[in-house]
């Protein structure tokens, strides 16, 4: 009996054997292990970045770089098979030993001499070169692998490396070429890029960004009926879903592709990007997800499987979209507010039908008294408020255990009197911290939180933070000052009060230590992230949209009707 | 490179890497690569039932004959010049071997292997190799620098071995 595959659950875009080759190669890739057995490529992300390289059809650099770098190995006996089972930790030493005997200098590259050619190659490149070496033997073949060895054993120029690297790149080009046109997921591309070009009625249209809307996404969705019977999209969630890359794919490729005016000779293409730029364009496929919403929504989505509920698993459940898809849901968030409500709506249908008792009327009646968007946009105002009066308790727990980090928040709190007064307090201090004069008030806070790449060293930071502290507590509770700041006081003995009837499962942050602090302002950050970004999510789609409860029901009676298509004709 | 095939190409690389993260290995065949060839040849007694099938796979039996020669083995070349078609005594720096017919019993030949120095390599098979096809048989104990084995006339090892154009690797 075949094997259960982990999409077999999919209730449609099944992964077929293109596609699972392809997830197979990466997946040997990123298990393999040196002699012994611990993990090859310690850095994940650097394997997908090679991965990327060779998708995106960008590897013949790459490839003539590692002919190089073979040569050299092999010219200092380090055969190629030995390569397979070291790290790139373990060839740097080797290499290092054999410079410091051979050439008595120690260095952070290595020189490959043939003749009058030489080039170098650094240390820090060796293991990106050893996860192009892994994919070339995963796409080519160990037998293609030991002809290469023996061929670059004998070469003696230059111009012969570079012939042998253009062989290998052409074997790799027709490798990937024969495989990807057949995978799902290169049909959906084409689908996606062919139904651009037919609603411009321009052949020769360039695709930008705005070419996928949100009108264009729903379009697409209803258009796949007449796609082939195996591109049929039958869920809004994932027509918007592949939509919504392929609008990132134009993104990213916009700043690295389109600047290059000749695009037709693949050899002078690539002789047009710097190895800058390529790794520039590399990294932004691999950190796609890596937006700061992201890292706040797993943070807390961490936590909350840890036991700690910060937000409830419905709010988790309600912003995870948006974490998904970061930015993108700035720049389309009708179709973000469709993919919640009639996603929603989608599976209750799908689940109505396998139980056989689906009748569509009932539904869109239903549906034509509720106001669905609104009831979304209040759900997401909630989840706000609750981030924000989680915050307040958070910001309390900071202000008992008098700890310096207060600061970093405590803005929040003041009225504008009290704001003018802590700004007037910052200007005085800056005199006296050891800080660049130039800062204003909200940078030299932003430094003093580490949000500058370029911040000082911690403990230092730390010591800065804490006197500003002391200073600060002083001021504020001076007879002076004390009784400018009634507001702020008045907040601290409602939150007190707030603080000590909130009772939450695992929601505990008393201990007065630097973990419980820095995990206090973790957290107040991360809730910060996700409440601005709801914000503005809200902000935009009221802006696009004049009147939700109208639209709701436009979208109301378009989606049926393709949901009547779908799911009452036999045959789709 | 069109700009709707780099949108494509890109398209993919960000699925296949989201699809990753959740893609389960378990249905991973691994194709014949260098750490394949290298697990073998890393642990003998592991695959010492299937060695023989293994190489009769050509491209593992060239990879995994270079690992041998390269990593530390006994080896004898071809002969250069043999007087007749099967050779039974080949000499070499490293050992003697010596094919011999049993008095008892005339399809039975003893294979005598004296190694002429100490060695602190693990000396586990006897291996065959001529115009690709390779075999291989597990070695007795030496005892005093010395094994014997039987073998058939009829055994595809005995027409290796005897083959002046065949390569012999002890490990």
């Amino acid at each position: 009996m075949r094997e259960k595959y982990f999409f077999d659950d999919w209730r449609e875009f099944s992964l077929q054997k293109p596609d699972q080759v392809l997830l197979n190669h990466l997946e040997t890739i990123k298990n393999n292990t040196n002699y012994n057995e611990s993990l090859k490529h310690q850095n994940v992300k650097e394997v997908y970045k090679v991965f990327a390289l060779f998708l995106t059809h960008n590897y013949s650099p790459a490839i003539y770089q590692l002919c190089l770098f073979l040569k050299y190995l092999i010219q200092n006996d380090i055969p190629l098979y030995s390569l397979m089972i070291m790290s790139g930790n373990e060839v740097i030493r080797k290499v290092k030993k054999i410079n410091s005997i051979k050439r008595k200098q120690i260095s952070n590259k290595v020189t490959l001499e043939l003749r009058d050619f030489k080039f170098d190659i650094t240390y820090s490149r060796f293991s990106y070169l050893l996860i192009t070496l892994d994919f070339l033997e995963e796409f080519i073949g160990l037998e293609e692998i030991m002809l290469i060895e023996e061929s670059i054993k004998k070469v003696k120029s230059q111009n012969e490396l570079q012939t042998i690297s253009n062989n290998i790149s052409k074997k790799v080009y027709s490798y990937l070429k024969n495989l990807l046109p057949s995978s799902y997921l290169q049909r959906y591309s084409s689908a996606i890029g062919n139904f651009i070009i037919k609603k411009t009625e321009n052949e020769n249209h360039k695709i930008v960004s705005e070419d996928i809307s949100d009108d264009f996404i729903f379009d697409f969705w209803v258009a796949s009926k007449d796609f082939e019977k195996d591109l049929l999209i039958k869920t809004f969630t994932l027509a918007a879903d592949l939509c919504l890359t392929y609008k990132k794919s134009i993104e990213i490729n916009k700043n690295f592709i389109v600047s290059l005016k000749s695009q037709n000779d693949q050899e002078q293409y690539l002789n047009l990007i710097s190895d800058k730029m390529l790794d520039e364009f590399l990294e932004s496929i691999i950190t796609y997800d890596e937006h700061i919403l992201s890292r706040s929504f797993q943070k807390i989505m961490r936590m909350n499987e840890n036991k700690v509920n910060i937000l409830k698993k419905n709010e988790l459940g309600e912003i995870e979209i948006f974490s998904k898809y970061n930015d993108l849901t700035l720049k389309l968030p009708l179709t973000v507010l469709r993919i919640s409500v009639f996603g929603n709506i989608q599976n209750k249908i799908v689940e109505s039908q396998r139980r056989k008792n689906l009748d569509l009327n009932i539904y869109y009646e239903s549906m034509s008294k509720v106001q669905k968007y609104n009831d979304q946009i209040q759900i997401l105002e909630s989840i706000v408020n609750n981030s924000t009066f989680i915050c307040e308790i958070l910001f309390y727990k900071l202000w008992f255990l008098k700890s310096p980090e207060i600061l970093h928040f405590i803005k929040d709190y003041f009225n504008e009197d009290e704001l003018i007064l802590f700004e007037h307090f910052l200007v005085e201090q800056k005199t006296k911290l050891d800080c660049d004069p130039s800062l204003d008030e909200i940078n030299l806070l932003k430094e003093l939180a580490k949000e500058n790449i370029e911040s000082s060293p911690d403990e230092y930071r730390e010591e800065q933070l804490t006197n500003l502290y002391k200073e600060f507590n002083f001021f504020i509770n001076s007879k002076k000052f004390n009784s400018n700041f009634e507001n702020f006081f008045d907040f601290i003995v409602k939150i007190k009060k707030q603080s000590s009837s909130f009772r939450r499962s695992g929601f505990d942050f008393n201990a007065n230590n630097k973990e419980n602090r820095e995990l206090i302002v973790e957290v107040y950050n991360a809730l910060l992230e996700i409440k601005n970004f709801l914000l503005k999510f809200i902000r935009l789609l009221n802006k696009d949209i004049n009147n939700l409860e109208t639209k709701f029901k436009e979208d109301n009676i378009l989606f049926f009707q393709h949901f009547r298509l779908l799911y009452e004709k036999e045959g789709i | 490179m069109e700009i709707k095939d780099s949108i494509s190409n890109t398209f993919l690389a960000l699925n296949y890497i989201s699809l990753s993260q959740n893609y389960s290995s378990s249905i991973t065949q691994a194709k014949l690569n260098f750490k394949r060839v290298w697990e073998v040849f890393l642990n003998p007694i592991k695959y010492q039932d299937k060695i023989n099938e293994m190489l009769k796979d050509k491209v593992f039996a060239k990879a995994y004959f270079m690992i041998l020669q390269n990593e530390g083995c006994i080896y004898q070349p071809k002969l250069r010049a043999a007087s007749n078609d099967k050779v039974f005594f080949r000499s070499s720096s490293e050992f003697k071997i010596e094919i011999v017919k049993s008095n008892k019993n005339k399809n039975v030949y003893y294979i005598i292997i004296n190694l002429i120095n100490d060695t602190k390599l693990p000396l586990l098979n006897l291996y065959v190799i001529c115009d690709n096809i390779s075999e291989s048989k597990k070695l007795p104990k030496f005892n005093n620098k010395r094994a014997q084995m039987i073998i058939k006339d009829n055994d595809n090892f005995f027409d290796l071995i005897t083959n002046p154009n065949t390569e012999i690797f002890i490990r």
